[in-house]
């Protein structure tokens, strides 16, 4: 989610849709993320008027972006001694 | 769909009235952008309301009770159970760690226990032959 609020502000019908492109995740699975994201202050939302109502608008903050940054760097090392485990590389082979 | 969002509302009696607002402005706000009106598909699209309450109830570890109207439970008290959940959790989960980690803290108590012991013996040993040796001196010389 974090990752995709750094190309653009979402609505979350929209960053719904969004994340449903890439993972399987239920339609409304993505209320209690937000909510816990923006309750860490790695997002803010933004009210803007769309034909006579509200969209609630989420963007990324700088805590959050700095938070991403660390976020890709774990799973960077993760997925990496993950790969390396699975391919079963030895050093002595 | 306003049948739907009263049902999930329903279904939050336990959260403040702030956070049932944000959930409710939430899930009313993406059956709009859905394009959503009735209230059988809203349940096809979201799940049933029951569904999605669980879902944020659970975010904020509280236990959904069966009944619609669920109790309404002092924030307090539902603060003080959620520390104690999570610590039980804590507790359960860290038991892989504790256990080892108290049996080799008795098990350096114990070695501990036998350096000191045997340190005041050899002490007194040496003592005592100390004090033989002297008498024998004594009574040799």
């Amino acid at each position: 989610v974090l990752g995709v609020l750094t190309r653009q502000d979402f609505y979350g019908y929209a960053l719904t849709q969004e994340v449903r492109q890439r993972l399987p995740i239920s339609e409304s699975t993505l209320y209690p993320v937000l909510r816990r994201l923006k309750k860490n202050g790695w997002l803010t939302t933004y009210d803007e008027p769309f034909q006579g109502r509200n969209r609630r608008y989420y963007r990324l903050t700088r805590t959050g972006q700095a938070q991403l940054t660390v976020i890709r760097a774990e799973w960077g090392d993760f997925s990496q001694a993950v790969t390396t485990l699975l391919e079963g590389d030895q050093q002595d082979d | 769909m306003t049948e739907y969002i009263q049902a999930l509302q329903k279904l939050l009696l336990q959260l403040t009235a702030a956070e049932q607002q944000d959930v409710v402005e939430y899930y009313r706000e993406y059956l709009q952008e859905a394009d959503i009106t009735t209230y059988e598909a809203a349940v096809a699209e979201l799940g049933t309301p029951q569904t999605v309450a669980r879902k944020v109830l659970a975010d904020y570890s509280i236990k959904m009770t069966e009944q619609p109207a669920g109790r309404q439970s002092t924030p307090a008290g539902t603060k003080a159970n959620v520390k104690m959940i999570w610590l039980v959790i804590l507790a359960l989960l860290s038991t892989p760690v504790t256990i080892p980690l108290i049996l080799v803290v008795g098990a350096l108590v114990v070695a501990a226990g036998s350096v000191a012991f045997a340190g005041v013996v050899t002490v007194l040993a040496l003592l005592v032959a100390g004090f033989a040796g002297g008498i024998v001196g004594v009574i040799v010389g």
